[in-house]
């Protein structure tokens, strides 16, 4: 056993005892609570050990453990090397536990009941996390010593700054949803089924503003290293992000309402359980492999999905299970919702956020759910499209009435001369959309909504600051949301797109910009981009994009160009190298000539020819790789009055690089090969790109700051509002 | 109260027939090769490379290949448009599009590749089982 290992049994171990410290605490014995805190403490050390131990084995390059070798190897610089610790599932789990066990450090500071169960319940999770890191954790060696010389590096899709903030990010708010969930629990159990709302408020904020980071940073991520074109997928994995985050938007509404009139008490605990749920339920998605046939991202199956089912179904039947205990017990509000009033706007919009995440988990459910009745389907993306437009129209209005409304009850006549001003706005934006032609239902009655909620938030938000910087805060980051959906709108459905083949030195015109491709230059880490010269009415540039062989995917790698402007962005992603002559490409061989390319002794044995319909070339080939020979027999077929282009059939080498032929000289009797490692990308005299246009993409950056900056904002001022009725409480 | 329910209920009612309608008219079935030929609508197919004699036309954005299905079935496919870069060393295949009467015409191509450390890990595993 190595420290690493010993350190994942003391916090497990340490976890079993925190819990049931907790647990005797929850029944009323105090002693219990000094135990389980010290025992979480141990636990809490024993995590930050184990992580910093982890750190330690990457950055020296230990690869004697299995986890080291797989996720980082000698030649990555040192910020992907500390990306690595959550660069595989080992240390994610790991990584998981210790953002858990912070946080409950941060809410152990309470005492009493309601402390040491809310403890207890953060703890449980921790059981299991800690069970499974004790067990199949990142620090296994090698069986019998083993140790590989080097190990296999990150995957250089990963390799990007955003990697090595986006995943902790989003690590954070997926286990700070385990607060609601231990708040709400601790309150079922003590029947404290008001003052529970005041306390999980901040954690709610907090777990809306640092998941929203997670994905926009994501966004940010894909939009300028996949090429894609877009900054959405809706992907198992975003999808896995996007529902706990919509659950913990209804329950962070629903808390406000109850808070001002007392309703929706069973629905925010319900929420508040499920918001967990759905984390684990899209970690079982994601991670045990189970959708393994429907993405493209390859899942690796750790053998953990029994592991991650037992966690999900542990965490459901505990949550359900409490919250049909006291269903009965819970009171009902003394007055209905159903008035024309903000509560009820806002009671709408929770339930607009519920019907959001219902509909993406079943659409991401869809392998599993059609498998009952027939064989297993997966939904198009553009399932997720249609099901969310509807749903982004409701949110719109309801996002633009609520605020102009009081609590309670609303005259109507009032609202009326309140909401014309955000029908304008609206309306505005409607009529500029259709200025720039624009004209489809859907996507203008969703700008004619998000354009209202603007309008209305926007002066709402100038209200609100005018009476303290506090009461604007809510209303900003509206604003944002709706400036947000504007951008979406219009840079994803909007934008003129066209491939286009440029030949080297060759001017070519695509969406009214003059392009020529200019030659390859080795940029850093010995990537390539191409050079493209760019004739644009508003300014000529430099377009470099990437595109390069990359050893790791045994693939083209491509990086876009992305050209900003004020009011759009043109993205120029390079698709492909067309080799326009291949004499240039290939390596002549006579009969017995040995060549060395790379790592590799090439040597040409002899033609195995074969006659009749189908003229076919087999080419006999030595391939000398570190003391050993590998037979390669690449071959070309011709057939006989066919339309006289040759079918190619390449050979592969062990590690799948290949071989293949392309031409023959029967005078000479020597063969032209393609071999791996002759650098390719740089032998093609035409370049394919697609370039496109993303109109007001700038405003889904600024909606997304604008809408990030006031929820972060609001969570501090939870927390104050928190401490000062403790202090209000102590006073009295 | 009344308010209050009819207006989840058409909210409710309204969602669910937008999300079953759009289920049906995008959910894709995962389907045998037999049952490729038959079916009428947009279908995904999955398998691996049958052979290595595929056409490519990367000037053209063409490509054919004959995908192999686990019990050695094979359907000749057709793909027009970007061609994934790494397609020839692909572990698995899912194709979706539909069946002419002759050829699978692929809209859509997913291709899995072998991911290179497991394949070395494996690697460096038997030679420390046996030294």
């Amino acid at each position: 056993m190595n420290l690493g290992q010993i350190l994942s049994w003391i916090s497990f171990l340490a976890s079993i005892v925190a819990g049931l410290g907790f647990l005797a605490a929850a029944g009323g014995r105090e002693g219990g609570g000094k135990v389980g805190r010290v025992a979480f403490r141990v636990q809490w050390f024993a995590l930050l050990a184990s992580t910093a131990f982890l750190w330690l084995i990457l950055f020296n390059h230990q690869f004697q453990f299995q986890y080291v070798a797989n996720y980082s190897s000698r030649s990555m610089p040192w910020y992907y090397v500390y990306a690595a610790l959550w660069g595989g599932q080992e240390g994610t789990f790991l990584l998981w536990a210790l953002i858990t066990a912070t946080l409950g450090l941060l809410m152990m500071r309470g005492r009493g009941l309601f402390a040491n169960s809310t403890m207890l319940f953060l703890n449980l999770p921790l059981v299991l996390l800690g069970l499974v890191t004790a067990m199949r954790g990142p620090f296994l060696m090698w069986p019998n010593g083993g140790m590989p010389p080097d190990g296999q590096g990150l995957n250089p899709l990963l390799q990007d700054p955003w990697m090595t903030i986006h995943p902790p990010v989003l690590f954070i708010g997926f286990s700070s949803l385990v607060a609601p969930f231990a708040i709400g629990m601790s309150a079922l159990v003590h029947r404290d089924y008001d003052g529970w709302v005041k306390r999980v408020l901040p954690w709610c904020a907090f777990s809306a503003g640092i998941l929203a980071t997670g994905f926009i940073m994501g966004g940010v991520w894909a939009y300028k290293v996949l090429g894609w074109g877009g900054y959405w997928g809706w992907d198992p994995v975003e999808n896995g992000s996007l529902i706990p985050w919509l659950c913990n938007m209804a329950l962070l509404h629903g808390l406000l309402v109850q808070r001002a009139t007392g309703s929706l008490r069973r629905t925010n605990f319900f929420l508040a359980i499920t918001s967990y749920v759905l984390v684990l339920y899209a970690s079982f998605l994601t991670r045990s492999g189970v959708l393994a046939d429907f993405s493209v991202h390859s899942f690796a199956n750790l053998g953990l999905s029994g592991f991650l089912l037992s966690f999900l179904l542990i965490v459901l039947v505990t949550g359900y299970g409490a919250l049909l205990w006291r269903m009965r017990d819970i009171p009902k509000a003394k007055e209905p919702l159903g008035s024309f009033s903000r509560e009820s706007m806002m009671w709408l919009g929770q339930l607009v956020f519920m019907l959001m995440t219902a509909l993406i988990t079943v659409g991401m459910s869809a392998p599993l759910l059609t498998r009952l009745w027939g064989p297993p389907s997966n939904v198009q993306t553009s399932y997720y499209n249609l099901v969310n437009a509807p749903l982004a129209i409701a949110l719109g209005l309801l996002l633009g009435s609520a605020p102009l409304m009081r609590w309670r009850h609303q005259d109507p006549r009032v609202f009326l001369s309140s909401v014309l001003p955000a029908l304008g706005v609206g309306l505005a934006v409607v009529i500029a959309a259709l200025l720039m032609k624009v004209q489809d239902l859907v996507p203008l009655t969703v700008l004619f909504g998000a354009g209202f909620a603007l309008g209305a938030n926007v002066i709402v938000t100038a209200r609100g600051f005018r009476s303290g910087w506090k009461h604007g805060l809510p209303y900003l980051a509206h604003s944002g949301v709706a400036i947000l959906l504007i951008g979406v709108i219009a840079s994803s459905n909007y934008g003129a797109s066209t491939q286009v083949q440029l030949p080297r030195g060759q001017s070519r015109n695509a969406l009214g910009y003059a392009l020529t491709y200019q030659g390859v230059r080795t940029g850093e880490r010995g990537q390539d981009q191409v050079v493209i010269a760019v004739q644009d009415p508003s300014g000529n540039y430099e377009a470099s994009p990437k595109l390069y062989w990359s050893e790791f995917n045994q693939a083209y790698m491509k990086k876009p160009h992305i050209q900003r402007h004020l009011t759009h962005d043109v993205y120029i992603s390079p698709l492909e190298m067309v080799g326009q002559e291949e004499a240039s490409r290939g390596v002549w061989f006579r009969k017995g000539e040995s060549k060395k390319i790379g790592e590799v002794l090439w040597t040409f044995v002899d033609f195995d020819r074969q006659m009749g319909d189908v003229v076919r070339v087999a080419a006999r080939m030595r391939a000398e790789i570190g003391g050993r020979t590998v037979p390669v027999r690449p071959i070309l077929e011709m057939k006989m009055g066919g339309d006289g282009v040759p079918n190619r059939i390449p050979d592969y080498l062990p590690g799948g690089a290949s071989v293949q032929i392309l031409s023959v000289d029967p005078n000479t009797g020597s063969v032209q090969l393609e071999l791996p490692g002759m650098g390719r990308g740089d032998g093609g005299d035409v370049l394919a790109v697609e370039i496109s246009t993303k109109p007001l993409i700038n405003l889904v950056w600024a909606g997304a700051i604008v809408m990030l900056a006031a929820t972060f904002l609001s969570m501090i001022r939870r927390i104050i509002d928190q401490r000062r009725s403790q202090v209000a409480a102590a006073k009295a | 109260m009344n308010l209050k329910l009819i207006v989840a209920l058409v909210l409710l009612g309204g969602a669910v027939t937008v999300g079953v309608t759009s289920f049906r008219k995008t959910v894709t079935p995962y389907i045998t090769f037999a049952e490729a030929r038959r079916a009428s609508g947009l279908v995904q197919v999955n398998g691996v490379l049958a052979d290595k004699a595929y056409v490519l036309k990367p000037d053209e954005q063409y490509l054919s290949f004959r995908l192999s299905d686990d019990k050695g079935e094979v359907l000749p496919v057709e793909y027009r448009g970007t061609v994934p870069g790494n397609f020839d060393q692909a572990t698995s295949i899912v194709a979706i599009g539909r069946y002419d009467g002759k050829v699978f015409k692929a809209d859509q191509l997913l291709v899995k590749c072998p991911s290179k450390y497991q394949a070395e890990a494996d690697k460096a595993m038997a030679k420390g089982g046996t030294s």
